[in-house]
């Protein structure tokens, strides 16, 4: 009996093979498509109207009234302010908590999991009159100053943040890791900001993100808290003039880009020197993937 | 490969020297417990290696040996006992803080650094300068066959390429201690038979003593100066690979340790065993071996043992094997299993399904009463 090992595979395969590939590239080409049209036409018609109005001509009124108001700029640095606090505070928060359940804790996980959702699961207004209750004997360092917001916007992004970063602490072995360090006489700081710290980039650069856009965009608790951000003026805004609140809503989104892609670019740069001195491949255009998924 | 100049001199009785500046010192494990729950992993472990020597630590998983090895290197706090590296109690010490090198089962490379980087990270860590640090980052990698592949990332590398790293990376710091926890046990066949052959020859000319961990006997038969075996983190033996092999202490090493026949025979005095139709073993009598006339199992070797072509012989081939120089042969009689190994061209030529008799060639590595 003639052996049939190396025989070429029936050209009928091949060509079943190639037609259900064809397919599946038009599919993915209309799914894509579609996605991309229903994403993409609001922001275009919302541009559209900010330019128009309810005149025919094109004109640039509801910039301009905008860029001069100054409680415009006022809102826009305070919620910028209590963006940078919060990312940081969730990354010092965040990025040793999920080392440590990891390496040293790896049962609890599930637990932390269940924990950090918990903001889904309780109404922020709940969680607002509880903190109004429970902290406003504190000093006014942090009760009625924008801090009291950071520290609230670091639980209410925890459902993201914390997933994120655990997703990417997972990826590593940790445990290997550290002891490798220690095996190497390396203190934890030193392995957390060597060793950890530059294999969780993706992660890292996803809290931040997260973070600070969850801070531009929130609404409800700065407004029962009596903080005038950047969302709560939109709201005020778009009370009133229709066209000025949508010019602010693309400003909104353009200054939330912004900062998003210079992170992704000085990320994306590091790890592109790193690869290229490596020969290796290119992982920055994984970082912006990375990115423009957590974005959306 | 780096020529060494192993001159090997002892200093202080408890220090072997290289000119790599490498240290080999003692080390002991006094009375170690660790218990994990109910369960106890080290049951007041005692073990000792001279300066330079390469210990292999040998048993299935679970028998404590890879704890005893993180004892060792402080990775694992122990319940009881105590750690000495160099003649100094380090049982308190944190695993950063002792001298010791340490090559991982897993690929422990860092991934965000080159191979270079990975072998200067100890040095960097101590303060060594940058031109230093790679200097002899090279050397090291030189040592290990890799100096070309210094600026790869652990990614770029085959896992046998990364375990060299590890290794040059361990060995970087001039430990006083290298401890290997199944370094090999990741890699194909091929790659690891070359690493091994390579870490014995380093361990050698570096002159470092070194713990390897291994649930793999035919590694540790290979590699060690002494063997630990270990089961249900008791130490069930710690002698030469030799002597483990051919004069086991307990019924496990002998189980464990290769490959052995139990048959069943009569303790004819204090040096002989005999076994009926098949003749004599010389044995060396031990505590628990039975009293002179008394029915035993005695335990040969297969290579103790040879096949004759026998038609009216007790055993019936079930299966020949040929291993290149050798050949291995299986037999029954009575539902039990015997295993012959001989050299190709001693053995007999035998089919499966015929008889054959069997002869008393070697010694029997233990006699024990008959359950």
């Amino acid at each position: 009996m003639a052996s049939i090992i190396g025989a070429p595979a029936k050209s009928s395969g091949v060509e079943g093979g190639s037609n259900v590939l064809r397919i599946g590239k038009i599919f993915r080409v209309v799914v894509l498509g579609v996605v991309g049209l229903y994403f993409i036409v609001p922001v275009i018609s919302s541009a559209r109207f900010s330019f128009t109005g309810s005149s025919k001509g094109i004109s640039l009124s509801a910039y301009s009234k905008l860029f001069s108001d100054p409680q415009f700029w006022t809102t826009l640095f305070l919620s910028v302010k209590i963006g940078i606090g919060t990312v940081i505070l969730s990354l010092v928060v965040i990025i040793p908590t999920t080392v440590w359940v990891h390496w040293k804790a790896p049962k609890i996980r599930r637990v932390m999991e269940a924990l950090s959702l918990l903001p889904l699961v309780i109404p922020s207004v709940v969680i607002t009159l509880g903190v109004i209750t429970s902290f406003g004997s504190l000093p006014n360092i942090i009760m009625g100053t924008p801090v009291i917001l950071a520290l609230e916007y670091v639980v209410l992004a925890l459902p993201y943040t914390y997933r994120t970063l655990d997703s990417a602490v997972q990826a590593l072995d940790i445990k290997t890791l550290v002891e490798a360090g220690q095996s190497l006489g390396a203190s934890l700081r030193k392995i957390l900001w060597w060793v950890l710290l530059p294999n969780l980039r993706s992660g890292v650069l996803g809290v931040v993100v997260l973070a600070f856009a969850f801070c531009l965009g929130e609404f409800a608790v700065a407004s029962l808290l009596s903080f005038t951000t950047f969302a709560v003026y939109l709201v005020q805004i778009g009370q009133t003039q229709a066209s000025e609140a949508i010019a602010f809503s693309l400003i909104a989104l353009v200054f939330t880009w912004i900062p998003l892609s210079i992170v992704t670019v000085v990320f994306s740069r590091r790890a592109g020197k790193r690869y290229r001195r490596g020969g290796g491949v290119l992982v920055a255009s994984q970082s912006i993937t990375e990115l423009t998924e957590l974005a959306e | 490969m780096m020529e060494m100049e192993s001159s090997k001199t002892m200093s202080g009785g408890m220090t072997l020297q290289n000119n790599n500046g490498m240290q080999g010192v003692a080390v002991r494990l006094s009375k170690v417990t660790r218990s994990f729950g109910d369960v106890r992993a080290l049951s007041d472990l005692d073990l000792e290696a001279s300066p330079g020597e390469f210990v292999v630590m040998l048993g299935p998983s679970g028998c404590g040996k890879t704890t005893a090895l993180r004892a060792l290197a402080g990775l694992e706090q122990i319940d009881s006992g105590a750690v000495y590296i160099g003649g100094k109690d380090v049982t308190r010490l944190p695993a950063s803080k002792r001298s010791i090198g340490m090559v991982f089962q897993s690929y422990s490379l860092f991934p965000n650094m080159t191979a270079s980087a990975n072998v200067e990270f100890g040095l960097k860590v101590r303060g060594v300068s940058g031109a230093e640090r790679r200097r002899r980052a090279y050397e090291m990698l030189e040592m290990v066959g890799l100096s070309e592949q210094a600026n790869r990332y652990p990614h770029q590398m085959s896992g046998g390429q990364q375990q060299r790293v590890a290794l040059a990376r361990a060995l970087a710091i001039k430990p006083e201690v290298l401890l290997l926890d199944e370094p090999l046990s990741a890699l194909d066949a091929k790659v690891r038979a070359n690493l091994r052959e390579q870490i014995k020859q380093l361990q050698r000319e570096v002159g470092i003593t070194t713990f390897f961990v291994t649930h793999d006997q035919e590694e540790a038969l290979s590699l060690a100066d002494r063997i630990a075996v270990m089961s249900n983190g008791n130490l069930e033996q710690f002698d030469t690979p030799t002597q483990v092999y051919s004069s086991p202490l307990t019924d496990f090493v002998a189980n464990f340790v290769g490959t052995v026949n139990v048959f069943i025979g009569t303790v004819l005095d204090d040096q002989i065993a005999v076994v009926p139709n098949v003749g004599n073993f010389p044995y060396v009598r031990g505590s628990g071996t039975p009293g002179f006339g008394s029915e035993a199992e005695i335990l040969v070797r297969p290579e103790a043992i040879t096949v004759r072509g026998d038609h009216d012989g007790d055993y019936l081939v079930s299966d020949v094997t040929f291993l290149g120089s050798n050949v291995r042969t299986r037999v029954e009689k009575g539902g039990v299993t015997f295993t012959v190994v001989q050299g190709s061209a001693d053995v007999d030529i035998v089919t499966p399904g015929s008889r054959v008799s069997l002869d008393a060639k070697g010694t029997a590595i233990l006699v024990r009463p008959k359950r």
